[in-house]
């Protein structure tokens, strides 16, 4: 040990293999899931610029097929463009799972450090409150909150958020953890830097990239509860164009159209695997170990 | 082990304890009133407060609390808003009834899980492993209401292969062999996002092992490869443990959609339709329940654990 | 091997499906003489994208009984050398030139041939004893495997009392307690215990202990080498071992092969060797270390560092750092010269050529 410096520095090496380890580099796939979001985003924020009205629908034009004239995907059981209400549903769905990752992202980063750092007591309390949310299945549980909450985007951005918190506190507990039992923590402590400054100079940088990583992940599932909230009347009330809505709204006309709950159900499907793959990128690019487990 | 055990059970207890609280407390901010809706459009004031106080509403909410709770320890979780009947029947049959594709479905993909996991694992460059991580990453992003729907459309409407809905077929009596035809669909859709998250770990967990130092060290013992093998998988079977009980934890309450697409009657149906009809009773009962099953569900995963594993006995 | 027959009580007896070891002890054979002989071994690891050379031809003779240890700095290729020997790099490396033990060549032995000589002739003690248990079996599990495996022992029972027994020929003072163990229960000098016992299972001609000391505590690391030394004497097994630590290459004897990027640089009776090295990079490597007689701070160390695997230079791989180093050293790489009786290095500048018998040419290196 040199020097007693309050910055933090680079996470330990791993254990080093033989041949010495190339620099780490995305993947394809990863790179080609970086487009894809970048795409969706990009729909997200100008896609109802550019596209007509998503609530007007002609009732003479009901169900036209996919690559009718002027209707590219077909129109719906009320004639509107369906083309037009994915590219608006775009922002909703989107924000619908966005939101309440970056909630749980926050605040579980907070609570998993707060327990890491805090004494037996204050880590006890943390990590058994949390294990009760544990207990629940998750969906079941997002399901009843939103059901008590009723219907709307935002308690079902509460209700995902409430789910979500309790893993990416665990990450971050257990990211903290392995911190405070490393030589440099107690270099730091010994240097007399307060509880406070430990936490953002030292454990925060550390903690944040896999959460980050695992939140990323995490951003595919959400986005897929949060269609599923709505599909069940538990999100966004009809005559929105949110995609989980979509599908529910094309299922009764499965026999007629067959095609048409596919079509919002695909565009749940790429979003959901583009951040899942991005977040396997990310964690080859940040070298963080372990599985993301869902 | 026995006291392994009996541990495991002590930590479950005021996790229970926890949970029935978060119930209680997500039914009492519920917007809206129960009262109300159980009176009708007829109460009036008087009847309104005979009626509260019959069920203890006027009490201060701890009273409530262990009220409600002494009552749920025995069972009685109460009457249905809507149907005017006892919860617990209702709600024991419909658990039972998601058990039932809970248990199809993890077997579904435990064993897919496995199967590609150890694929995907050994024979990293072949084109069947390319597929098998191909079917991981996109189950696990599976909108499970919209493939059980696609299901619907081409296997059940379009091929007439499978019914496409309930659990058993009303003119037809019932049967195992009817039951095990309304399974096939709903357990295979739900069984798509564990079946990828299980190969995903599985596959990890195989690639940890073989790469720890004892697999060189068996070999160099002069150990057949399928000795060697037996060995890896026998280590193997920890993590496989924890991920499936993680997984089949899930499926109790991420059968929910599938159970509304495909109208089976557990849990999740009795919860979805119990929503739509304000009934708070079968909604606290149900999630309750649930909860409860996958607290057990995860004692019997640590104890199997316990036993699989000398290491985590302490 | 007569002495294992008439050794104490606890003894492995010898096998006697093994022809050299007949009844009353016949004569060693020539083979027997000579178990181990390393012929120009190289090993290239193969990845898609390259392939690298990490044993750039090794040769060294083990007798019976004999002790030879490899010692060099970690990346020298002495582990990739004793594992070579076993192929337990299976298809992620070639390894190329002769391993002979008993007569037969390693390298192009069948599997099923190999398997049977992995842990029958040949045993390894690999560095790490909690990596080398199956940390789910109990101890004795893991032995009577072994020993039905190579057809030691037929029946459960049998597998089991032998286990035992073999727990106590290498010290554990309770092995029917350490059978019914599981690896972590056990304490890190046992655990390399049993895994001792492991190696010597099945009476192996050959021992080969990688680092066998370096994962445990000081007061441990004495125990352990003291029980293989007398393994050793007591089974007439020849040991090559691999250290990076000269003290314990000091204390252990035998002979030594002293390793640097890949080949042997120096090589004879350790004694010798440590005493009065005569190649440059044994001279380095004998003065960077602390002796009572230097006071640390004081210690000289070789400049520079050693190349990276797959990275060496063109003439002699230490000529870059070595302080004798001429123009030649630079131009084509020395083979092991015979310096004197049983004694090799790489080194011409170092070693003139005597006026009188020049140098023989040496193994070819």
């Amino acid at each position: 040990m040199t020097a007693l410096t309050d910055v933090a520095p680079p996470r330990p090496p791993a254990a080093t293999g033989v041949t010495r380890r190339r620099r780490r580099r995305m993947s394809t796939t990863a790179r080609i899931a970086v487009v894809v979001v970048g795409l969706i985003v990009a729909v997200a924020v100008i896609g109802p610029f550019l596209v007509g009205d998503p609530n007007v629908g002609d009732t003479s034009r009901r169900l036209l097929a996919v690559g009718s004239p002027g209707h590219v995907f077909g129109t719906d059981g009320q004639g509107r463009d369906v083309l037009s209400r994915l590219v608006v549903g775009t922002r909703l769905s989107l924000l619908a799972g966005l939101v309440p990752v970056l909630f749980a992202a926050v605040l579980g980063t907070g609570l998993g450090m707060t327990a890491g750092l805090s004494g037996v007591w204050g880590h006890r309390t943390i990590m058994r409150t949390l294990d009760v949310f544990y207990a629940f299945p998750a969906v079941l549980l997002a399901i009843a909150i939103a059901a008590a909450l009723g219907s709307g985007v935002s308690n079902s951005i509460i209700a995902l958020a409430v789910i979500l918190v309790p893993p990416v506190a665990r990450v971050a507990e257990t990211e903290t953890r392995r911190l405070v039992d490393l030589d440099y923590m107690e270099a730091a402590r010994a240097s007399g830097a307060s509880r406070g400054s430990i936490a953002l100079r030292q454990v925060l940088p550390n903690v944040a990239p896999p959460v980050v990583v695992y939140c990323t992940a995490l951003i595919g599932l959400s986005i897929v509860y949060a269609a599923g909230l709505s599909f069940l009347g538990l999100g966004v009330s009809p005559p929105t164009a949110e995609w989980g809505l979509m599908v529910s709204d094309h299922t009764q006309y499965i026999y007629s159209a067959p095609f048409l709950a596919a079509i919002p159900a695909l565009a749940i499907l790429i979003a959901s695997v583009a951040f899942n793959v991005l977040g396997d990128g990310l964690r080859d690019l940040l070298d963080v170990r372990g599985e993301v487990r869902a | 082990m026995l006291g392994y055990i009996g541990k495991r059970l002590a930590m479950a207890i005021p996790i229970l304890l926890g949970v029935s609280l978060v119930i209680f407390i997500t039914i009492k901010i519920i917007p809206g009133d129960p009262i109300a809706s159980l009176l009708g459009p007829t109460g009036t004031p008087e009847s309104r407060a005979a009626l509260e106080s019959r069920m203890g509403l006027d009490r201060p909410l701890p009273v409530q609390y262990v009220a409600w709770l002494s009552h749920t320890v025995v069972g009685d979780f109460g009457t249905s808003i809507a149907r005017r009947t006892d919860v617990a029947p209702m709600v024991l049959d419909a658990l039972g009834n998601t058990l039932i594709l809970t248990a199809a479905a993890a077997v579904l993909a435990i064993v897919l899980g496995v199967g590609i996991g150890v694929l995907t694992a050994l024979r990293r460059n072949s084109l069947a492993a390319r597929l098998g991580n191909a079917f991981a990453l996109f189950s696990i992003s599976v909108p499970q209401y919209s493939v059980g729907l696609l299901l619907i459309i081409y296997l059940a409407a379009g091929a007439g292969l499978f019914p496409v809905s309930g659990m058993y077929n009303p003119s037809s009596g019932g049967g195992v062999v009817d039951l095990f035809n309304h399974l096939i669909l709903p357990a295979a859709t739900a069984a798509l996002v564990p079946a990828g998250i299980i190969a995903r770990m599985f596959r990890s967990a195989v690639l940890d092992v073989m790469s720890q130092d004892f697999i060189e060290a068996l070999h160099s013992r002069g150990l057949s490869r399928r000795r060697v093998m037996a060995h890896a998988f026998h280590n193997t079977v920890p993590s496989l443990l924890t991920v499936a009980g993680l997984q089949i934890g899930n499926l109790l309450g991420g059968v929910v959609f599938v159970e509304a697409v495909f109208a089976w009657p557990g849990i999740g149906l009795l919860v979805y339709q119990s929503i739509t009809q304000r009934d708070l009773p079968v909604i606290q009962a149900g999630v309750l329940v649930s909860a409860f099953a996958f607290v057990m569900l995860n004692l019997l995963v640590d104890a199997l654990h316990g036993l699989v594993d000398p290491r985590v006995r302490t | 091997m007569s002495e294992l027959a008439s050794g104490t009580g606890t003894m492995v007896t010898p096998r006697a499906e093994r022809p050299e070891a007949g009844p009353g002890g016949a004569a060693a054979t020539p083979a027997e003489m000579a178990p181990l002989e390393v012929t120009d071994l190289r090993t290239t690891f193969v990845s898609r994208t390259r392939r690298t050379e990490v044993v750039r031809g090794v040769s060294f003779t083990l007798r019976r009984g004999e002790t030879m240890m490899l010692l060099g700095e970690s990346g020298s290729g002495k582990s990739v050398t004793a594992r070579s020997i076993m192929r337990l790099y299976g298809s992620s490396a070639e390894i190329g030139g002769q391993v002979k033990l008993g007569g037969r060549d390693l390298l192009d032995l069948p599997e099923a041939e190999l398997r049977s000589v992995r842990g029958g002739q040949v045993a390894l003690i690999p560095q790490d004893p909690t990596g080398a248990l199956d940390p789910l079996r109990r101890i004795g599990s893991q032995l009577t495997e072994v020993l039905r495996v190579h057809g030691i022992e037929h029946t459960r029972r049998a597998a089991r009392a032998r286990a035992e027994e073999l727990l106590r020929t290498v010290g554990i003072p309770d092995p029917a307690r350490v059978a019914t163990s599981f690896p972590h229960e056990l304490s890190g000098g046992m655990r390399q215990r049993a895994v001792i016992a492991l190696a010597v299972s099945c009476d192996p001609q050959v021992l080969i202990a990688d680092e066998p000391t370096t994962a445990l505590d000081v007061t441990v690391q004495a125990q352990i080498l003291e029980l293989l030394a007398d393994l050793q004497h007591r089974l007439g097994t020849a040991v090559l071992m691999v250290t990076h630590d000269v003290g314990v290459a000091g204390d252990f004897g035998g002979r030594i092969g002293v390793m640097y990027a890949g080949k042997l640089v120096e090589e004879g009776p350790a004694a010798d060797v440590l005493s009065a090295p005569r190649h440059p990079y044994t001279k380095g490597l004998l003065e960077s270390l602390p002796t009572p007689e230097v006071e640390r701070g004081r210690l000289r160390s070789i400049v520079g560092s050693p190349p990276g695997v797959g990275e060496f230079p063109d003439g002699c791989v230490f000529a870059p750092r070595c302080p004798q180093a001429v123009a030649s050293c630079h131009e084509s790489d020395p083979p092991l010269l015979r310096i004197a009786p049983g004694r090799g290095a790489a080194c011409p500048v170092a070693n003139p050529p005597r006026p009188v018998d020049s140098a023989e040419p040496g193994r070819a290196a």
